[in-house]
């Protein structure tokens, strides 16, 4: 352990110490967060020794004395607008973890976005979070979902409300305001039984300086509920994100997460779903654009924990200069778990000279009566394709921008229409744009 | 299914058909690992103070590893801890130290071979299609055919106990050049107690005239084996060499950790073929070997090429990823894989590509089958490192499901760092065709057979790398140890 | 020859036949006409036994034995033969080599010598001549990368190699055009003979002008509404399957 670290761990054991000594919290979160403390102490940081963090190293972050979140923020803060929060029907945002709102919250029509921090009183909180909160997350595996429970405090609670319908997607922004700060951001997330709704959730980091945040979320969708996840990781150029999500499905439950890595220095997004449901559905889907030196992170777990279920996923990285990517992506197919059905792809441009990319896709199977497939493919761009566009009379800088933008563009194509495609597009230009900037040259 | 059951049960009391017990008079040392025992190994076999050295090298890092209890577990098998200070390290049958002739081997031990189906003598009067033949009993080697007819050629193909004695040069030359003696656990065992083993030289620009094979044997009871095997073609040469392996049933766990190096200089080719029947335990998991191998060839020389293909029907526990270190420009590194797990059998097998020079090429096929309770693994790294411009690597792993008990996974890591490199992995997971059983049955064919020739069919791209002699036989071991799977 | 007296069938657990009695004496050829839906294919693979297929009631007998109590591969021996609507492809074993185990099983049954790899070759030839099948399909594996008329011949092929008591002929003239047609017709009309029955189930009219039966059944909701004379069939071709099903409504 490097000394930054040592003082940086014992800061936020503290800090999770001040958050029990106010004492009114609700038994259970009581109990997550002793148990979240036995987990850490003693601990430090993953190390590349852990199979799961083989390929990440977590050297930057040891090297900084990390402030733990603490106090209340100023009032009236306000929420960042952002094109694809424009988009949205209901707003809310994570502000260094503390649960922010509009200052006119309009009533709205089949869904609730409230502080979590209610929940310490037990009070307010819509009971449907309270299934959810604690309940999904993997304290012992993860690191980071031990580090946010022991110093929740707040975080935001949605719930659908059963059959309820929503178009209009839902924004939640996640903003890490403070430098050398570390922020434990955690949300819970109830899609009631039959119901529709898409939640899109937007990292932001304003201001210089290294960030980092432990980002957890809970989610359970219940019996036929269909809910669309979208995840845009677009913070900047210092900034440290560990994303937990954490899913349980439910009969003929069906979800999809579409997760966006444009910025940060170092990205691990950790994917849990557990198809707990005959009939469940999940579809993972994941771009991955890496510029400079940045780290991009994906590990996914799908659990088939029953029968009848079907998984999907798809994951596109993109590396340019010499950032590096990782995905491992797990699927585990459960003794009981016939008639299973589950396709995992990942394919892969490299294009930056030293750029590098490091994948395993896992399956492990324990039940006969399946169907898994799984394949990943690692180049550049297909030689014919850019002869093709060339004896059109596109020049090769153009051709091979317009066949990235294309291998990318197959993840955007899934996106509810809703959520605003032309933005997203926008922000994939953006990373893309500095992920070819060397390896295409800047143009003619 | 119930009447699949039934016929797949019928067939399931097939004994293993290797499993007598040959009666010879062994020299062996008491059990236990110690600087003793292995000076002890090394002045039986007259060894130089070099490979002694070497030796007692391994044994000290040996010790420490086991000390740290680095044994690994990160494999997907499950077996009780061994005792390493409990095991033989040493058993030789009791003949003269150096054997002229095949008339001087023991004759029981000739009969051993011919019920293995490797007459020597025959092999020897063979004129058609030629396999020199080298046999590994227990831990030492009994006899080598054809020697005289390679030595012709320049081709030096024997013991490797009279290799150091014969050619000392090029086995220190070579000796842990490819496997290094503290490369892992088990590498690091056998490196301070091998026994015995095969060595063949190709000299430059020879082409083997015949195929070269070496029949293992673990014979003795409580005994471990722990063979070397280096193989060097020089530039221009080529070979094919053959393993073969069988063991006796008896109901307590063997350890079988052998080494195999290859080595190929500029423009050589070694394919190096297994067929691996190690006595697989009983129906409810009782005895069997424990088969914990490292393989490893280097491609050191410009447009090399090592092809490993594998047919792994037998052991309890296999451990086991026959590698290619592909440092030549324009090497090829090739792995094909059969692996069979039927009853309690577990499997963790693959390959390592690792690409270093420009233009190499690797190809894996990777078929496994699980029946009954087996749990089988396919665990392959294909790393491309930055200097491999050009590099491909293809992989096709697919795993067929026999049985609701039975456990298939797959755990390939994929690591490039050149992006003029080109990867691609597939995977599948199936269960047996429902409709391609159906489909033979229409046709009249039983529901064993059906199931034997899907079987077959599913791992042609494999067999088919295979000598002639050794697919056939490889064929038989598929269906025999299928016997049993229920479907 | 074949005797199915007030059959009633599920596939998985649904009802599919509901009450079907249908005799067909050696000799005869008979078709069994119907939209989709109707209850066809799952009479072809109650015949022929495909797992997931259940009777619930009713008889099937086959030369006087009751079918039901046979294996799959006991009644391929037996004789009863069924060319797949989708043949299925499996790979890595080659078609001559499945061939010939298959012709050597019924032979065996039949108490017949086995045929030793030339004797099969010389056969399957005479045979690949009849359906006009190019000779490195027997080199590829069954069915792997066919045509969907290569895959229909060599269903034919193998109707012609096993010589079948009773031939169910699923769907054969499905993804057919008319030269592929013709020539799987021809070598379903060789095998024709007083000692032989054959139940050629199609959706269309057209492979009966190839392969003229004798009596046409039409089959609606798992039961044979109306059954007659090869005119039937022309008959349905101009009206369509509405007007049967509304007559019998």
């Amino acid at each position: 352990m490097t000394s930054a670290e040592k003082r940086s761990i014992s800061a936020w054991l503290e800090a999770s110490a001040r958050i029990v000594d106010v004492g009114d919290e609700a038994p259970f979160l009581r109990e997550a967060r002793s148990q979240a403390l036995a987990t850490l102490s003693g601990q430090s940081l993953p190390t590349r020794r852990l199979e799961s963090w083989k390929y990440t190293s977590l050297n930057e972050i040891a090297k900084i004395e990390w402030a733990a979140p603490r106090g209340p923020l100023q009032k009236n803060q306000e929420l960042p607008a952002t094109p694809l929060s424009r988009q949205a029907g209901l707003r809310a945002g994570l502000i260094d973890g503390r649960f922010v709102t509009e200052p006119e919250t309009p009533k709205y029509q089949g869904a609730r976005l409230v502080s979590l921090s209610e929940t310490r009183t037990g009070e307010l909180a819509p009971s449907g979070c309270l299934d959810v909160l604690g309940q999904v997350a993997d304290l012992k595996r993860h690191f980071f979902t031990a580090l946010n429970t022991a110093l929740l405090d707040d975080g935001a609670c949605l719930e659908i409300e059963p059959n309820a319908q929503i178009a209009e997607p839902i924004h939640l922004s996640i903003v890490d305001s403070k430098s050398q700060t570390l922020s434990c951001p955690r949300l819970a997330l109830k899609a009631g039984a039959g119901s529709r709704a898409t939640l899109v959730i937007e990292h932001l980091t304003f201001g210089d300086g290294p960030r980092l945040a432990a980002f957890v979320s809970e989610i359970i969708v219940e019996p036929q509920a269909e809910l669309d996840l979208i995840l845009v990781q677009r913070e900047e150029s210092e900034s440290f994100l560990a994303s937990n999500l954490y899913a349980r499905l439910e009969q003929h439950g069906r979800l999809r997460v579409h997760t966006l890595t444009l910025g940060g220095r170092l990205v691990r997004n950790e994917v849990v779903s557990e198809l707990a449901g005959q009939g469940a559905e999940v579809d993972l889907r994941g771009l991955f654009i890496g510029s400079e030196d940045r780290h991009i992170d994906h590990q996914t777990t799908i659990d088939h924990a029953v029968s009848h279920c079907t998984s999907r996923e798809l994951y596109k990285g993109v590396l340019g200069d010499s950032s590096r990517g990782v995905f491992c992506g797990r699927i585990i197919v459960r003794p009981d778990a016939q008639k299973t059905d589950s396709q995992q792809s990942n394919p892969n441009l490299l294009l930056g000279e030293k750029a590098e990319i490091d994948t395993q896709p896992q399956l492990e199977i324990y039940a006969d009566d399946v169907r898994c497939s799984h394949g990943s493919t690692i180049g550049r761009l297909d030689p014919e394709a850019l002869f093709y566009l060339q004896s059109r009379a596109i020049g090769p800088e153009s051709a091979r921008a317009i066949l990235t933008r294309g291998f990318a563009q197959e993840i955007v194509e899934t996106v509810p229409k809703a959520v605003g495609h032309p933005q997203l597009e926008s922000l994939i230009a953006g990373a893309l744009e500095a992920a070819t900037a060397q390896a295409f040259g800047e143009g003619p | 299914m119930p009447e699949k059951n039934e016929a797949l049960k019928q067939l399931a009391n097939q004994e293993y058909q290797y499993g007598f017990v040959t009666d010879v008079e062994e020299d062996r040392l008491p059990p236990g690992l110690n600087e003793q025992v292995v000076r002890q190994i090394s002045s039986k076999k007259n060894e130089p103070a070099w490979l002694l050295d070497f030796r007692l090298k391994a044994l000290r890092r040996f010790l420490e590893m086991l000390e740290e209890k680095n044994e690994p577990t990160w494999a997907q098998v499950d077996y009780p801890s061994i005792d390493y200070q409990n095991i033989i390290y040493y058993s030789a049958p009791k003949t003269p130290v150096e054997l002229e002739s095949l008339d001087e081997v023991d004759p029981e031990l000739l009969r051993t071979y011919e019920k293995l189906g490797i007459s020597l003598e025959e092999q020897k009067r063979l004129s058609g299609v030629k396999v020199a033949v080298d046999a590994v009993f227990d831990s030492v080697s009994v006899a080598t055919t054809f020697k005289s007819e390679l030595e012709k050629k320049g081709i030096i193909f024997c013991s490797f106990s009279e290799a150091v004695e014969t050619h000392p040069d090029l086995i220190r030359e070579y000796l842990g050049s490819v496997v290094p003696y503290s490369d892992n656990f088990f590498a690091c065992l056998n490196s301070a107690v091998f026994s015995d083993g095969s060595f063949a030289y190709i000299p430059k620009g020879v082409h083997c005239p015949m195929e070269l094979s070496t029949y293992f044997r673990i014979n003795a009871s409580g005994t471990g084996q722990f063979e070397r095997t280096l193989l060097v073609a020089d530039e221009g040469a080529q070979v094919s060499y053959l393993e073969g392996c069988t063991a006796p049933m008896r109901d307590e766990n063997q350890l079988h950790a052998a080494v195999v190096e290859l080595v190929a200089l500029q423009d050589a080719s070694i394919k190096y073929s297994t067929v691996q029947n190690w006595y697989p335990g009983d129906k409810n998991g009782v005895g069997g070997i424990y088969n914990f191998v490292t393989k490893r060839g280097a491609c050191r020389g410009a447009r090399s090429k090592i092809s490993w293909t594998q047919v792994e029907t037998g052991s309890a526990i296999t451990w086991k990823y026959p590698s290619c270190i592909l440092q030549g420009d324009g090497s090829i590194g090739e792995f094909y894989s059969v692996a069979m797990t039927n009853n309690c059998q577990q499997a963790d097998t693959g390959t390592k590509m690792i690409h270093l020079g420009k233009n190499t090429k690797s190809t894996i096929v990777s078929k496994g089958i699980s029946a009954g309770r087996g749990q089988q693994s396919y665990r392959g790294l294909v790393r491309i490192g930055p200097k491999a411009e050009g590099a491909r690597n293809y992989s096709q792993c697919d795993s067929l499901l026999l049985g609701d008990e039975c456990g298939a996974h797959t755990f390939p890591y994929l690591e490039v760092k050149n992006p003029d490199a080109t990867v691609e992995h597939e995977a599948t997971t199936s269960k047996i065709g429902e409709d391609q059983l159906f489909y033979c049955r229409q046709r009249g064919l039983s529901e064993e057979d059906a199931i034997s020739m899907i079987v077959n069919g599913f791992c042609k791209e494999v067999l088919r790398e295979l000598p002639m002699e050794f697919a056939v036989e490889a064929q038989n071991l598929l269906s025999v140890s299928l016997e049993g799977a229920v479907g | 020859m074949l005797e199915i007296k007030n059959l009633h069938a599920n596939a998985g657990d649904e009802p599919i036949l509901r009450g079907i009695d249908l005799e067909i004496a050696a000799g005869e050829v008979h078709a069994v006409m119907g939209p989709n839906g109707s209850g066809k294919s799952t009479l072809s693979n109650i015949l022929a036994g495909r797992p997931g297929y259940s009777v619930t009631h009713g008889e099937v007998l086959y030369a006087g034995q009751d079918l039901t109590q046979l294996e799959p591969e006991e009644r391929a021996r037996e004789g009863i033969f069924l060319a797949f609507q989708y043949p299925v492809e499996i790979p890595g074993v080659s078609n001559n080599y499945f061939l010939k185990a298959s012709v050597n099983a019924v032979r065996a049954h039949r108490g017949e010598p086995e045929l030793d790899a030339m004797e099969f070759l010389a056969l399957s030839q005479e045979k690949m001549k009849a359906v006009d099948m190019p000779a490195d399909l027997m080199n590829r594996s069954i069915n792997e990368g066919f045509s969907g008329g290569e895959k229909k011949r060599n269903e034919v092929l193998q109707m012609l190699l096993l010589e079948p008591q009773l031939s169910i002929l699923d769907e054969t003239d499905s993804g057919l055009d008319i030269d592929a047609l013709r020539v799987v017709a021809q070598g379903v009309n060789s095998l024709r003979s007083p000692d032989r029955a054959m139940l050629v189930i199609t959706h269309y009219q057209r492979l009966l002008d190839y392969i003229v039966p004798d009596r046409v059944h039409v089959l609606s909701a798992g039961r044979i509404v109306r059954s007659g004379g090869k005119d039937l069939a022309l008959e349905l071709e101009e009206k369509g399957y509405g007007w049967i099903e509304e007559a019998s409504a």
